[in-house]
């Protein structure tokens, strides 16, 4: 009798083994669930703002006067320190695991993000999936305070911005981590990341009257490209840059494109863009290395606003000429800033000379910052306009003829 | 030592598939990126191909000695003291082997998952179902063997399947770009830490398997399907993080897992990594475990190698928690030690009882 007693206390105690697995838990009600950082230099330091979600807030049904995220903003010598530091102004452990979005200054990224990049990946509780941004013209501490309407988490709604614009609007770009540490430690290559810049008055973006009227007086929005030289930033492409960067590296799923009427007809015509590849070759003649980059498109038509005849197939072959030689420009112009102002090869021409002749590239790939001006490269554009959407002419033929 | 243990030639395929995968999954995409730069899977598939030079070799031994053991194998060739202190020397090799993989789980789980557990209690967790395991005996671990394997290769697949849109092919072009030097490396370095150790198995095979028909195909199968599953893992995290990322990782397979984004619907899967590691490295664990338990009991003339079980369990806990004192030296005592000693037990020791058999005329049998 004493004996199975003794056992089964013993058996008991074996369970408690099992409880070993709740070491270090921690309840949700005592953790931060931080869904954006951004850091910015201050000095030799850093400082790092979180944005933190409120859950009662984020979960509740009814309306509160209460905003669904806080930040916190402290100033130390690395981010970790800094994160830990937090501790001294949050009530709760910040939990990195939910982050969607890296903000990072833009001075700061003048000054170089290697070492940031350090702490992101090296962090375990940091996963790999959320996008990398910079703040175009502003610190990373502002535009972490803005509010937004429809995305109760500021967060959420850059993470939403960037991935669905990526999917149907050709200038925006998803950056992860793991393409930014590829590109800036490859020989041929540099990174870019999709910047982010603030509209309207950034003072009432953080009040909760910034989501309390219909238009927000103040927002942000995913704008232009940030191109780096290894971990500088060293100028930003804008909007038509960016798209003629997307589509040589082919990056474009689904856009808009628009081209103004030929003859000098007011109005224009815009294509829906449905697939978009692009082919880079390099070869290389007499040490000379020569880019020729392939652009097919297949597009619709989306809007048309010149007296066009569209039931024709000629017409069709005249505007696909049209959008053919307007790709071309975009991406030729790209190609021109990159080489001339910036300097920077993000394209990954080093890359791709270094696949199609590692011998050669062998020769060249200690010079080549100053021979990536110089490559000489050559752009091809192929259009093909598939469907007419559902009607076949303009309206405007008849009103004008 | 009495074994009348018995287990079926399917069951120690299963077994050499799994340990062989083993720590193998999680850790041999670094190493062979760090060696042989995008070239890493050519030098996977390097290392298989050694891999069946040496399971050859080892097939040729167990011809040479049918039903010995290694513990038997040495009496019988070294002479009776010879022959037991480098059998006590093989179970050191198993029992140092066993830690260090007990270590490689714990550290695993401080690092990624868990980071302010004691890894004393996750060794005591996991050394406990090894100890259990092996107390019950090599059927009941085979057994576990063929009802966990489903499992394993579905987990490690859903993972395979996932990250192929993901995979980009620039990764790893140019191929051959820095020579076949370094992909020679990365081949030796790799087949030492996933097939050298399987010397381990020589106390299992020649005593224990029943069945011993068309054995060096069969075996050379399995070796070949946890080859694949190697290569393909090499290539994959090659080719989805890039190489300089892969091979900057402690644990690259696991971040591949992290980013697994399959339209939202299946997403942070990395734990499904983590268990079928857990599983694999289970095995690994529990074989090194019973070759130096059953090697020293044999050696030591005991009549069953059950009463050293739990005493052995816990000086591997402990053993384990000493074996490395930190990442940093596990990494240069992997790179710089660790093919040595693997080569030491794992080709020059049967070569050296194979030769001296030979020379001496001794066929095995009692």
């Amino acid at each position: 009798m004493k004996r199975t007693i003794l056992l089964k206390l013993a058996l008991l105690s074996l369970c408690a083994l099992l409880l070993t697995g709740c070491w270090s838990k921690r309840e949700l009600n005592e953790i931060g669930i931080v869904t954006a950082i951004g850091i910015d230099r201050q000095e030799e330091q850093y400082k790092v703002t979180v944005q933190v979600i409120n859950p009662s807030e984020v979960a509740s049904k009814e309306m509160t006067t209460r905003t669904a995220v806080s930040t916190y903003t402290a100033v130390g010598n690395s981010i970790f320190e800094t994160i830990r530091k937090l501790m001294t102004l949050a009530p709760r452990r910040v939990y990195l695991s939910h982050v969607r979005e890296i903000v990072l200054g833009e001075e700061m990224a003048k000054e170089g993000i290697g070492k940031t990049l350090d702490f992101l990946s090296r962090d375990h509780e940091m996963r790999t999936d959320f996008h990398l941004t910079v703040a175009q013209g502003v610190e990373a501490e502002e535009l972490m305070k803005i509010l937004t309407p429809l995305e109760r988490i500021p967060a959420e709604k850059a993470f939403s911005s960037i991935k669905s614009g990526e999917d149907s609007w050709a200038p925006i770009e998803a950056v992860k981590i793991s393409d930014v540490l590829n590109a800036m430690l490859s020989e041929g290559n540099n990174p870019t990341l999709s910047g982010i810049r603030i509209i309207g008055n950034p003072e009432q973006g953080n009040q909760l009257t910034n989501v309390e009227q219909v238009d927000s007086p103040a927002n942000f929005a995913i704008d232009g490209l940030a191109v780096f030289r290894k971990d500088h930033l060293v100028g930003w492409l804008n909007e038509n840059q960016s798209k003629g960067y997307n589509y040589i590296t082919d990056n474009v799923k689904n856009t808009a494109e628009y081209a103004p009427c030929e003859n000098d007809e007011k109005g224009g015509i815009t294509l829906e863009v449905f697939d978009s590849t692009s082919k880079l070759k390099a070869a290389v003649t007499s040490n000379q290395p020569r880019i020729s980059i392939n652009i097919e498109l297949e597009a619709g038509i989306a809007e048309v606003e010149c007296p066009l005849d569209l039931s024709k197939t000629a017409t069709i072959r005249q505007v696909e000429k049209q959008f053919e030689e307007h790709v071309t420009t975009l991406a030729k112009r790209t190609i021109q800033v990159l080489q001339q102002d910036l300097q920077s090869d993000v394209l990954g021409f080093g890359d791709l000379i270094h696949r199609e002749d590692k011998t050669y590239w062998k020769s060249i790939k200690h010079e080549w910052d100053n021979i990536f001006p110089e490559v000489e490269t050559e752009v091809k554009t192929t259009v093909k306009i598939k469907r007419t959407g559902t009607i076949v002419d303009s309206y405007q033929k008849d009103v004008e003829g | 030592m009495e074994l009348n243990e018995k287990i079926t030639l399917r069951q120690f395929n299963l077994l050499i598939i799994l340990f062989t995968i083993g720590t193998s999954i999680l850790l041999s995409p670094a190493s062979l990126a760090a060696y042989a730069g995008n070239d890493a899977w050519l030098s996977a598939i390097l290392s298989v191909v050694i891999g069946l030079v040496i399971l050859v070799f080892f097939w040729s031994v167990s011809r040479q000695f049918p039903t010995s053991n290694l513990v038997d194998i040495s009496e019988q060739v070294l002479g009776k003291w010879l022959g037991k202190f480098a059998a006590l020397l093989f179970a050191c090799f198993s029992l140092i082997s066993a830690a260090t993989v007990l270590w490689v789980i714990g550290n695993f789980l401080v690092t990624q998952i868990m980071p302010e557990t004691p890894m004393m209690f996750l060794h005591f967790l996991l050394m406990g179902s090894v100890v259990y395991g092996v107390l019950l005996g090599i059927e009941v671990i085979c057994r576990t063997v063929e009802i966990f394997f489903p499992y394993i290769v579905t987990l490690l697949l859903i993972i395979y399947i996932f990250s192929v849109p993901s995979i980009k092919i620039e990764h790893i072009q140019p191929m051959l770009d820095g020579g076949f030097k370094p992909i020679l490396e990365g081949a030796i370095f790799d087949a030492s830490v996933s097939l050298l150790p399987l010397i381990a198995l020589f106390m299992v095979f020649p005593k224990l398997v029943t069945d011993k028909k068309r054995v060096l195909p069969k075996v050379m199968g399995s070796y070949l399907i946890a080859g694949t599953f190697i290569i393909a893992i090499t290539f994959i995290t090659i080719t989805v993080l890039g190489v300089e990322i892969t091979a900057n990782q402690t644990y690259p397979t696991y971040v591949v897992a992290k980013s697994l984004n399959v339209e939202g619907l299946i997403q942070r899967a990395e734990v499904v990594i983590a268990v079928s590691w857990l599983l694999t490295i289970f095995f690994k664990l529990s074989l090194y475990f019973y070759a130096s338990v059953t090697a020293l009991a044999q050696a030591l003339n005991l009549t069953t190698y059950r009463t050293i079980t739990v005493p052995m369990g816990m000086l591997t806990v402990a053993l384990s928690l000493i074996v490395y004192p930190s990442t940093t030296y596990a990494n240069e005592w992997n790179e710089s030690t660790w093919l040595w000693f693997a080569l030491t037990f794992g080709i020059v020791y049967p070569l050296l009882l194979s030769l001296i058999g030979r020379v001496r005329g001794i066929k095995g049998e009692k």
